[in-house]
C-alpha cells in the first residue's frame, strides 16, 4: 500500500479526537457514521482493532507498525555483536566486503563508530589475513578479519596456513546463511555452506558457528582466549546472517570476562636436569626458532647464553637474539656442540640432520655422533596431522612441553645452581673465542659485500646497504624476511630489538611478503617507527592491491623491490631437474619462472594503486637518490616504492 | 664425512699442487683466453648467474670470483659437485666449461672496503 493511499485513511489520532457526540466511535464498530447520529453521548469509544492498530500511521514518517515491523530493525543482532568485539581489544579489522556479514559491517560503520575496530578495506581476502599476520608479530595481539565464510574463505585460506605454520593469532569472521528458508535466491545460497568453516578447518586453531547472541559472545572470548594461547594460531568463528541483521529481542545480553591463559612452563625437574646437562657439557649450544614473544624473551635468552657462554644459533622464525651480541653465531655451531638446546625448534630433526636434494634422498647426521638433545617448546602440546608442517620426527634426549619463553626464567635460575667455579673459569676463554669468531664473521661478511657492488642490475648487498645509511638514525623496524637476498640484514644491519626483524610467512605460501609488511607497518604506525620492507618481485604480483589499501589507510611504509624478474628459487629448482635428466640446461629454467617479456612495470602498478613510487632503477648510483626522495614519502605518512632491478640472490 | 664430490675436488686441488694432472680431467691450456667475453655468454647461457651472481659474488651458492680455484678443481666441482647441479660433459662440453673458467678468474676484484663509505662497518 502506498503511503500516500494510506495518508487517505483513518488517523487514529484524527479518529480520537475527532470522536463527537455524533458517536464516529461507531466506525470502529463497522458502521458509518451518519448525519442523522446527533445529538451528545456518553458512550466512550471503544479501542481501535489490530486491524486500525496495522494500518495506523506513526506521526513523523507515516509507517505504519506493520510497516516498521517490515522496514526496520532498532536494535540489530550485530550491534551487540560490536559491543563483543569491542571488549577484546581489536584495533583493526581487515576485510573485503560482502552480503554475508553486511549486519556487522554496518554496525561497526555506524553504531561502533568505525574505531576499535576500524575497518581496513582489502581487494583481497588473501592480503587481508596477511596484513593481519605481519600486524600481530608487531603488535603481540591479533587483528580481525572478516569476509564471506565461503568465497571469502576460500580466497583467504592460504594466508590462513601461513599463519598456522608460523604460530600466529588471527580472529577470522566468517558470514554465512544457516536457514535455508532465509536465503534469498541465487547469490545467498551460492555464499552458503553447512560447515563453513571447513575450509580452513585444517590450519586453524578452533572454530565455531554460534546459533544465538550470548553463544556468539562467549564464542569470541573462547576464540581470542585460544588464538593467543601458546601454541598461538589462527581461529574462526561464524556469523550468522540471519543472527546479525535481526533484532536482539527480549533476550538479556551481557559480555562475558576474558580470562587469558597463563603460558605453559616447563616441569621443573625436566628443566633442573636440562641445566644439568648444558653445564656440565663442553661445548652446548642454543638454537631459538619462534621462541622470544616480546623483548623480554631476547633479554631472557641474552642473560642465559651468557651464563653458559653459549653461542644461540638465531632460527629464521624470530627475532630471538641480538645478532650484534657476539654469542649470534652460524648454523655451523650445531655440528660442533655436544649438547644442544633447542628453543621452540619447528623442526628439531634438522638440527642434527640433513637430506640432500638428490635422486635418491639419504639422511645425513650432521651433529657430532653424541651429541644430545634438548628441546623446549609446545609444539607437542597442539597439532594437527593433514598438513605436514610438523616437519619430522625427532627423538629428542629430553623433550619438555612448555613455552620457552615462559619457562627460560626457570631454567637461568637451575643454571646458576648449577654453575660450579672451574666453569665459570672455562666460560671466560669460550667468551674470548665467541667474541673473535663473531667479529671475523662481520668481516667477511662486509667483505663479501664489495662483490658486484657497482653491478647492474643492482647486488642486494648495495640494496641492503645504501638503506642503512637512510635508516640507521631512525627508529627503524624490518617487517620482510632477508633470506633471498643472502640475508644481508642479518649479517650487517643491526638487529637488537624484538620488533626490528619479524622472521618469514611459516608456511613458504609466496604473497605472504608485501600484505605482511603492509601489516606489521599498520602495527609500527602508533609508535612512529620507520618500517622497511624489501619485496620480492614475484611475492608482489599475488596481491599488488595492497599497495592501495596503504595509500587508502596512510599507513607509511618504504619498500624497495627486490626484483630479479622471476620466480627465483623455482629457476633454480628447474635447473636441478634438468641437470639430473640430463638436458635443458642451457634455458629452460625460464619457461614458466620468468617475469619477463613483458617485465611488470612494479613502479608502475604501486602508482596506479595510489603510491608514491620510483623505477625501475638499474644503476647502482641511482638509488641513494631515489630512497632519499621516498624517504621523505614515507616521513610524511604514506606509503612509497622503489623498484631496483636486482641480481638474483 | 663428505661424499664423493667433496672428496674428489680435494684430491683434484692436491694433485694441481703437486704438479700431476689426472688423466680423467681436461688439461687447462696454458694461456688465458684473449676472449673472456665468451665465457661470460656461455656462464649466461647455462644459468650459472642463478645462483653465482650475475658477477660470480654468489648468492644462493658461494663466491667464484676472486677465488683461485685451480682448473683441476673447478671442473671436478662442476663435474660432480657437493650440492649444486651436476653439468656433465654431454651438457656442458670441456672446452665450453674451460671458456666459463676462463672468464670467472678474469672477473676482477672490487674495491677494497675502505673505499665504499658504506662498508666502512661503523
Amino acid at each position: 500500500m502506498k503511503n500516500d493511499d494510506k495518508r487517505e485513511q483513518l488517523n487514529r489520532r484524527d479518529f480520537l479526537t475527532s470522536a463527537t457526540a455524533v458517536g464516529v466511535a461507531a466506525a470502529s464498530l463497522g458502521r458509518s457514521a451518519t448525519a442523522a447520529d446527533t445529538g451528545p453521548t456518553t458512550a466512550k469509544p471503544a479501542p481501535p482493532t489490530e486491524t486500525e492498530l496495522a494500518n495506523e500511521f506513526d506521526e513523523l514518517d507515516n509507517y505504519s507498525t506493520a510497516d516498521v515491523e517490515d522496514y526496520f530493525v532498532d536494535r540489530p543482532g550485530s550491534d551487540f555483536m560490536v559491543d563483543v568485539v569491542k571488549s577484546l581489544d581489536i584495533d583493526y579489522i581487515t576485510t573485503n566486503p560482502g552480503s554475508s556479514f553486511r549486519g556487522l559491517h554496518e554496525s561497526l560503520v555506524n553504531y561502533g563508530g568505525n574505531a576499535r575496530p576500524e575497518l581496513l578495506t582489502c581487494p583481497h581476502e588473501e592480503q587481508a589475513v596477511a596484513m593481519a599476520h605481519g600486524y600481530a608479530k608487531v603488535a603481540g595481539k591479533p587483528l580481525a578479519m572478516l569476509a564471506h565464510g565461503t568465497v571469502g574463505f576460500q580466497h583467504a585460506a592460504m594466508a590462513v596456513y601461513n599463519a598456522w605454520c608460523d604460530r600466529v593469532p588471527v580472529i577470522l569472521l566468517g558470514g554465512n546463511h544457516y536457514d535455508a528458508t532465509e536465503r534469498r535466491a541465487g547469490v545467498e545460497w551460492a555464499h552458503s555452506a553447512q560447515d563453513a568453516a571447513a575450509t580452513v578447518k585444517d590450519y586453524v586453531k578452533w572454530d565455531d558457528t554460534p546459533h544465538s547472541l550470548r553463544h556468539f559472545a562467549e564464542s569470541m572470548m573462547r576464540a581470542y582466549k585460544i588464538a593467543m594461547t601458546p601454541p598461538m594460531g589462527p581461529v574462526v568463528v561464524m556469523l550468522d546472517g540471519h543472527l546479525q541483521e535481526a533484532a536482539t529481542g527480549d533476550v538479556p545480553l551481557s559480555i562475558p570476562a576474558m580470562a587469558p591463559t597463563i603460558r605453559p612452563v616447563g616441569d621443573t625437574g625436566a628443566v633442573r636436569e636440562a641445566a644439568r646437562w648444558l653445564v656440565a657439557a663442553e661445548s652446548p649450544a642454543i638454537a631459538a626458532d619462534r621462541m622470544a614473544h616480546d623483548q623480554q624473551g631476547m633479554d631472557l635468552l641474552v642473560e642465559f647464553a651468557e651464563l653458559l657462554q653459549a653461542p644461540v644459533v638465531n632460527l629464521r622464525g624470530r627475532l630471538n637474539f641480538p645478532n650484534t651480541h657476539y654469542l649470534s653465531q652460524g648454523r655451523g655451531e650445531l655440528s660442533r656442540a655436544d649438547v644442544i638446546l633447542g628453543l621452540e625448534a619447528n623442526d628439531p630433526w634438522s638440527l642434527v640432520n640433513s637430506v640432500s636434494d638428490r635422486v635418491h634422498r639419504k639422511p645425513r647426521r650432521t651433529a657430532q655422533a653424541d651429541a644430545r638433545v634438548v628441546t623446549i617448546g609446545v609444539g607437542d602440546l597442539y597439532q594437527k596431522s593433514n598438513y605436514q608442517n610438523f616437519q619430522r620426527y625427532f627423538a629428542a634426549d629430553l623433550s619438555i612441553a612448555g613455552d620457552a619463553q615462559a619457562t627460560l626464567p626457570e631454567l637461568i635460575r637451575a643454571v646458576k645452581q648449577e654453575m660450579t667455579g672451574n666453569r665459570r673459569r672455562s666460560n671466560r676463554d669460550r667468551e674470548k673465542r665467541w667474541r673473535e669468531k663473531h667479529a671475523k664473521r662481520r668481516a667477511d661478511s662486509l667483505d663479501a659485500a664489495r662483490y658486484a657492488w657497482d653491478a647492474s642490475p643492482v647486488s642486494t648487498a648495495r640494496v641492503y646497504m645504501e638503506l642503512w645509511q637512510l635508516v640507521r638514525d631512525r627508529d627503524w623496524a624490518m617487517v620482510s624476511e632477508d633470506r633471498q637476498q643472502s640475508s644481508w640484514a642479518r649479517r650487517l644491519w643491526p638487529l637488537e630489538k624484538h620488533y626490528q626483524y619479524i622472521g618469514g610467512s611459516g608456511g613458504a605460501g609466496v604473497g605472504y611478503g608485501a600484505p605482511a609488511a603492509v601489516g606489521g607497518a599498520l602495527a609500527h604506525r602508533e609508535h612512529g617507527r620507520l618500517p622497511v620492507n624489501v619485496q620480492r618481485d614475484g611475492d608482489m604480483m599475488y596481491v599488488p592491491g595492497v599497495f592501495w589499501t596503504a595509500a587508502h589507510h596512510e599507513i607509511p611504509l618504504l619498500t624497495v623491490t627486490h626484483n630479479n624478474r622471476g620466480y627465483h628459487q623455482e629457476f633454480m629448482h628447474l635447473q636441478r631437474m634438468a641437470s639430473r635428466r640430463r638436458r635443458g640446461m642451457d634455458g629452460s629454467a625460464l619457461v614458466g619462472n620468468a617475469l619477463r617479456d613483458p617485465e611488470p612495470d612494479l613502479a608502475k602498478i604501486a602508482a596506479g594503486m595510489g603510491c608514491w613510487s620510483a623505477g625501475p632503477i638499474t644503476d647502482p648510483n641511482a638509488l641513494r637518490p631515489a630512497l632519499n626522495r621516498a624517504l621523505d614519502v614515507v616521513s610524511n605518512g604514506e606509503p612509497a616504492l622503489v623498484d631496483v632491478v636486482c641480481q638474483p640472490r | 664425512m663428505q661424499g664423493r664430490s667433496g672428496l674428489a675436488a680435494v684430491a683434484a686441488i692436491a694433485l694441481f699442487a703437486t704438479g700431476l694432472t689426472s688423466g680423467a680431467l681436461p688439461v687447462f691450456a696454458a694461456e688465458p683466453d684473449p676472449e673472456p667475453e665468451r665465457g661470460r655468454a656461455l656462464y649466461l647461457e647455462y644459468q650459472c648467474w642463478q645462483c653465482h651472481g650475475y658477477e660470480g659474488q654468489g648468492g644462493a651458492a658461494p663466491r667464484v670470483a676472486s677465488v683461485a680455484y685451480p682448473w683441476e678443481a673447478f671442473a671436478q666441482f662442476v663435474r660432480f659437485p657437493n650440492v649444486m647441479p651436476a653439468y656433465p660433459p654431454g651438457q656442458l662440453d670441456d672446452d665450453r666449461l674451460r671458456l666459463i673458467y676462463t672468464y670467472v678468474r678474469s672477473l676482477p676484484e672490487p674495491p677494497a672496503r675502505d673505499q665504499i663509505p658504506a662498508l666502512r662497518g661503523d
